[in-house]
């Protein structure tokens, strides 16, 4: 052998390796055994079992803790159901064999979070709709009409949809009444539809309240990379003296946060989503654009048996889908009175059109 | 865009930009300095990142955090010292599993520590310290003289690290083992030992690059958080000229190119941003067609050494 050790060395790894394999196998039989005493049917339906995948982390304080904290508050209301451990980091490659072991499971409910695993999900979708019945399929922030159009089947299948507007329009009022600049900032990960509604909702309605407010915008940012949320915002500050920012950019809104923590939490302020994030953790964030992505709806239907066919459930401000959090010592009563005003006209639908967040749109 | 208002900014994401490059660079150039090419720094910077992360959370001592990240940089590149040195195995094959290994070994471990308690998710942050004066130099003085401890401890290593290459024993030792490791040997230095103490500072640097990200950067660790840092430290060794000045010059570099890249994409929004994006990376590549000559690295570099080859 060519390397730096003696026969007995290599003779010893090598056992020693072997042993290694062996202990971690039946570590691992072991576990995988008492893992599957309870995947049994049941014929009444007394119980069912909701999954769900998530392309990164359920605690990443954004795309995916915003649908694990919905998923666990479906599952309080609901307890008949019981949840599985979500499967997190989901690489696109591993999506189609993701949902199949839930569907070898019979999970009454598989949830994909987000359209990222939609396509992969194509064929489990149709193999399950002859061999497992019982197995339904939810995909959130998708559009059947464009991401499900080659589908075989959507009997078994439903998708939820975000009011885009109704999000963007009331971190926007609350980002008209909170600058003191007239500057507002916003990141995104990708330059996806939605993301540009988003922004665009955001913008017109903070210049509805505002008719000074200017936007800044980045719709390229990624997920992953906060010192590029901390860079781009301390640039903004500088040069434009933004002091309100909102973003949909997961682990880079945490950097935007450093930079605005920096520059003063008594005149830099965040918007956060889509979880509730106001606390003494993110002493830089006012409130919360909140979103609930009604996975109990979906169980009730499953319960009803009236649950598929590719309908779209939306998640808005009537259904408690959509709504702001909690505020900050920072925000003044006269401005959450103002919002309060402000929100119910947005919920009405008469706060902002459809023609002013395009206007908005055809600019980006 | 006004560049003179923006400067002061792109400075300072300039200097933020350049520590974790410079302290992974100087790791590698004392792995590289003995002859191993370890192009697994982007790992080890994931373990240093995450384990700084969660014992400065655990224990609310971010020092404890550095140093506990840096002991998991070793511990990490110890594989790859066994690996290559002990075993001969080649040193790319080798780097590249650990790039693969240890972010998962990361991630492995954050999905364990955080688990379903959000609020382990937010660490602290080490603070800013101002040097009186200094740092209210118009346009550098924010950049320079307004850094963490850590930042200012990876600046001062350079000179250290240059003086131990030119004046001391053991760097001598190092540059000889990286040149002809079987001259070395005849002249009593234990080059098998060498390479592993080489490996030791380089995990050790190299980590410490890691857990400035989430000790000084931003308090949080997310998969991918490295963001290919480590592969850029490779490109400014080669660039530097496996020097510690030299190191020190080309991660300010491209921290300044990143810098631009941002202050270009906060200005100038309805371009694509791809073009800006790629700025630095295109000067690491025209860095490395100038700069990049095989033959001004260690002779030696990435050979397999064995002991009783002639």
């Amino acid at each position: 052998m060519a390397a730096n050790v003696t026969r007995r060395d290599a003779l010893s790894l090598g056992l020693a390796g072997a042993a290694t394999v062996c202990g971690l196998s039946l570590a691992a039989c072991g576990s995988s055994s008492s893992g599957s005493s309870d995947s049994t049917g049941s014929s009444e339906k007394s119980s069912y079992k909701v999954a769900m995948v998530i392309s990164g982390p359920k605690n990443d304080g954004g795309w995916g803790q915003g649908h694990y904290e919905s998923l666990k508050k479906a599952i309080d209301s609901h307890p008949k159901w019981e949840m599985l451990e979500p499967k997190e980091n989901t690489a696109s490659a591993d999506a189609a064999s993701a949902a199949q072991s839930y569907v070898d499971q019979d999970v009454d409910l598989i949830i994909a979070a987000g359209n990222e695993f939609v396509s992969a999900w194509g064929d489990v979708v149709a193999e399950a709709a002859e061999s497992n019945p019982n197995v339904h399929f939810l995909m959130t922030n998708t559009d059947p009409a464009t991401d499900l159009a080659d589908y075989e089947t959507l009997e078994k299948v439903e998708t939820v949809q975000v009011n885009l507007k109704q999000t963007g329009a009331l971190a926007g009022v609350v980002a008209g009444l909170m600058t003191n600049t007239g500057q507002i900032g916003f990141i995104g990960g990708m330059r996806l539809p939605t993301t540009l509604t988003k922004y665009a909702a955001y913008l017109a309605a903070a210049q509805k309240v505002n008719p000074k407010v200017e936007g800044h915008y980045n719709f390229d940012a990624g997920f992953t990379d906060a010192s590029f949320g901390t860079n781009i915002t301390n640039q903004w500050i500088a040069s434009n003296n933004v002091d309100v920012m909102w973003g949909d950019a997961s682990a880079v809104d945490n950097g935007a946060r450093q930079a605005l923590e920096e520059a003063g939490v008594d005149t830099h302020f965040d918007i956060a989503q889509p979880i509730d994030s106001v606390g003494s953790d993110n002493p830089s964030v006012v409130t919360s654009t909140v979103t609930d992505w009604m996975f109990g709806q979906a169980m009730d239907e499953i319960e009803s048996g009236s649950f598929g066919n590719g309908n779209v459930i939306e998640a808005n401000m009537d259904n408690g889908g959509v709504y702001l959090g909690s505020y900050s010592d920072k925000v003044s009563q006269e401005v959450q009175d103002k919002v309060k005003e402000y929100s119910e006209q947005i919920k009405g639908g008469s706060f902002l059109t459809d023609d002013e967040v395009d206007a908005v749109k055809n600019t980006l | 865009m006004d560049f003179m208002t923006a400067l002061p900014t792109i400075l300072k994401a300039m200097t933020m930009g350049a520590v974790p490059i410079l302290l992974a660079a100087l790791g590698e150039v004392f792995s590289e300095r003995a002859g191993l090419v370890n192009i697994g720094l982007e790992g080890v910077m994931a373990i240093g990142a995450f384990v700084g992360f969660a014992v400065g959370k655990m224990t609310g001592n971010l020092w404890v955090g550095l140093l506990a990240g840096m002991a998991a940089g070793v511990l990490v590149n110890m594989l790859y010292a066994f690996c290559t040195v002990t075993l001969c195995a080649d040193q790319v094959v080798t780097g590249m599993a650990i790039n693969i290994l240890a972010p998962a070994i990361a991630l492995f471990g954050y999905n364990l520590f955080v688990g379903s308690n959000s609020a382990n998710a937010t660490g602290a942050q080490m603070p800013s310290i101002a040097i009186p004066g200094l740092s209210d130099i118009p346009f550098i003085g924010n950049a320079f003289f307004n850094q963490t401890l850590l930042a200012y401890l990876a600046f001062i290593l350079v000179p250290l690290v240059r003086y131990f290459f030119k004046h001391f024993r053991a760097g001598l030792s190092f540059r000889s083992v990286g040149e002809n490791p079987h001259a070395a040997e005849t002249l009593g230095i234990n080059v098998v030992r060498m390479k592993y103490v080489a490996c030791i500072v380089c995990g050790l640097l190299t980590a410490a690059g890691g857990a400035f990200l989430t000790l000084c950067y931003t308090p949080i660790y997310t998969d991918g958080i490295v963001m290919g840092r480590g592969f850029i430290a490779l490109a400014t060794v080669i660039f530097g000229r496996w020097t510690a000045l030299g190191v020190l010059g080309a991660s300010l570099l491209f921290g300044f190119f990143d810098g631009l890249n941002v202050a270009l994409q906060a200005q100038f929004q309805a371009a694509p941003v791809m073009f800006f994006k790629m700025i630095p990376y295109i000067f690491t590549i025209i860095a490395l067609i100038f700069f990049g000559s095989k033959h001004a690295g260690p002779k030696a570099n990435g050979q397999p050494y064995f002991r009783e080859q002639r």
